[in-house]
């Protein structure tokens, strides 16, 4: 296998980032899982299916839970649906990153005349308002940032974070706000606040947020992009304001940057297929109080390197999940099985990407156990694509009780900024070799 | 005039892509620098100088410069005492102390045989890797090597 370089791709210009570059190791991995494992003893898919099988006769349909990865394809989760449904079993739902489906919950709010960015409308526009750090998230489009920073005098980029980041770096204005009050600086800028109660709130001075607001206003082009992150931050509200800015004229459009690739698509199956399912508290709640005793994972083990989520799934009687590789998860589940996971380029499937576009891809290389795969897909053809951890959900209460505008004010009223760390001076070329050549580091630091 | 690698700060977003492909060529190990600050992770190609220090160092021959003016390490020769990186002016040349080996970028020449250009400035996300010759990156003064992103440092202040 070889990487190479297509520079005639629309999305990405032909340039690979590190994630890009890495995952192709996954594929000829010496350590991959190539057979399923129960406990810690290899079998046969033949031996997997039948434990399977004969497991979930013991239990009753209301004590069977399902989590649907959020990195699966749409054919996936409607798989994975139409089983649960086939199954009888109603604790379906989907896991993702805690900050992406909080995002995914302010989505859900309508309102009307907010268009979704595409490449070519961020590519023309003239302001871009870029909450969180983009740059580190898809480093791919950097070029588009460039292109916006460089194409034509006076073009903006407004970075909202509290940190200095990648991004942060081309800013042509950086609203520095306190940790977690991204949503009321997004809805100061949309004139739903007065600056001054903004100020007091996120720290920004009301000054700059007027600048911000007005060079926004005045772009014949603009995108808001909102990049959830797992700060506590008020996603669902941020995605409000962002869609409430991105309405206020034709021509400016708004784009989530979700980390898991396939989230919006997911959630929409899931909600669509399964409209009363619980949320994901709810869940958890069921197994703490014992009314779900087995666990089907479509995608990888979500509590993998998660300790508070491996406590209580250690309650569990039964476990079904995927992998790349052995994990200390057999060990702590006695009963529990293990099945090889498909990479990326073994999977084919279409994607629901963050444009509202559908990607379709193909399998590259054929995959490993692929064929056994085939004769099992009566009951889990489609556990064999891959997930991240959704792990960090515990710690977060996800809020959709929010319907309309009036109780959004409300709650972004008790928004209260996190603590924030005294930072220290971040200096960019310190002691390097390179600088300290240089006659004006000689200058600034004295020798 | 042969061909070097430039990079624009300007544009440069710290990915680290190119560190990435470079690792996908020469058996996973990246043969390119990279400013060891937390920050800052801009790659520092070598320059391959008209006189270069690292071979004047060198007491086994091990680095060399070629008639096709690049400086290229004969990994056979070197003995890993890290003169070269001491020699370097510009701290390109950084040792891995854990395998003990010396990487040294060598423009990808199994590409550039084939008439084509080195992996990291074919990946680069960002625009900001280009392989030129000397004189069109002097006439071109967007693409200067002391960047505003620099001299902002300079200064004490950003943009």
């Amino acid at each position: 296998m070889a990487l190479d370089y297509d520079k005639s791709d629309p999305v990405n210009l032909g340039a690979l980032c590190p994630r890009g570059h890495y995952n192709i190791e996954m594929v000829n991995h010496p350590g991959r899982l190539t057979e399923p494992q129960i406990g810690k003893r290899k079998v046969s898919w033949e031996e997997a299916v039948a434990f399977i099988r004969q497991e979930l006769k013991l239990f009753n349909k209301e004590e069977i839970g399902c989590l649907v990865s959020c990195l699966l394809s749409n054919e996936s989760a409607l798989a994975a649906a139409r089983l649960a449904q086939a199954l009888g079993i109603k604790n379906i739902l989907t896991a993702g990153a805690a900050a992406d489906l909080e995002a995914y919950e302010g989505n859900k709010w309508e309102v009307p005349g907010a268009n979704l960015a595409t490449l070519e409308s961020l590519e023309q526009s003239e302001a871009l308002l870029v909450v969180g750090d983009i740059l580190s998230r898809a480093p791919v489009l950097s070029k588009r940032l460039n292109k916006v920073k460089y194409g034509k005098r006076g073009n903006k980029i407004i970075v909202i974070d509290p940190n200095s980041t990648h991004t942060s770096w081309f800013a042509t204005n950086h609203l520095v706000c306190r940790p977690g009050t991204e949503a009321v600086v997004l809805a100061a800028l949309a004139g739903e606040l007065p600056y001054p109660a903004a100020e007091n709130i996120s720290g920004v001075p009301a000054v700059k947020l007027q600048q911000a607001a007005e060079a926004f206003r005045a772009a014949t082009a603009g995108t808001v992009i909102y990049v959830p992150q797992s700060k506590k931050q008020r996603s669902d509200l941020a995605v409000y304001y962002a869609k409430k800015l991105a309405a206020a004229s034709d021509n400016k459009r708004y784009l989530v940057y979700y980390l898991f690739g396939n989230t919006l698509g997911v959630n929409t199956i899931i909600d669509r297929e399964a409209p009363d399912h619980p949320t994901y508290h709810e869940l958890l709640a069921k197994i703490d109080r014992g009314e779900i005793k087995s666990l089907l994972m479509f995608g990888e083990d979500i509590s993998a390197g998660h300790a508070e989520l491996q406590k209580r799934f250690r309650m569990l009687k039964f476990v079904v999940f995927a992998g790349h590789f052995e994990s200390e998860s057999p060990a702590i589940y006695d009963n529990s099985i293990i099945l090889p996971l498909a990479t990326q380029f073994e999977g084919g499937g279409s994607y629901l990407l963050a444009d509202g576009m559908i990607a379709s891809c193909q399998p590259v290389v054929p995959g490993a156990g692929s064929e056994t795969l085939a004769k099992i897909c009566g009951l889990l053809a489609y556990i064999n694509v891959g997930s991240q951890d959704g792990a960090e959900c515990v710690g977060r209460g996800l809020i959709s009780k929010i319907k309309n505008e009036g109780e959004a004010l409300a709650e972004l009223k008790t928004i209260e900024p996190a603590e924030s760390t005294p930072g220290k001076p971040i200096t960019y070329f310190g002691n390097n070799h390179l600088v300290s050549n240089f006659f004006w580091y000689q200058v600034n630091k004295g020798g | 005039m042969a061909k070097r690698i430039y990079l624009n700060l300007d544009l440069c977003c710290g990915c680290k892509s190119c560190a990435a492909a470079c690792a996908y060529g020469h058996h996973l190990q990246s043969l390119l620098g990279h400013s060891k600050l937390s920050a800052a992770e801009l790659p520092l190609h070598c320059l391959h100088c008209d006189q270069p220090a690292c071979t004047a160092a060198c007491p086994n021959e091990a680095m060399k410069k070629m008639e096709d003016a690049t400086v290229l390490r004969s990994q056979y020769r070197c003995v890993g005492c890290r003169s070269c990186s001491v020699a370097c002016p510009f701290g390109v040349i950084q040792p891995d102390l854990e395998k003990h080996i010396t990487p040294k970028c060598d423009l990808c020449l199994d590409r550039l045989a084939e008439g084509d250009i080195p992996r990291c400035v074919a990946t680069c996300t960002s625009g900001a890797l280009s392989f030129a010759e000397v004189d069109e990156q002097v006439v071109d003064k967007n693409k200067n090597l002391i960047s505003v992103r620099m001299l902002s440092n300079f200064v004490g202040r950003r943009r």
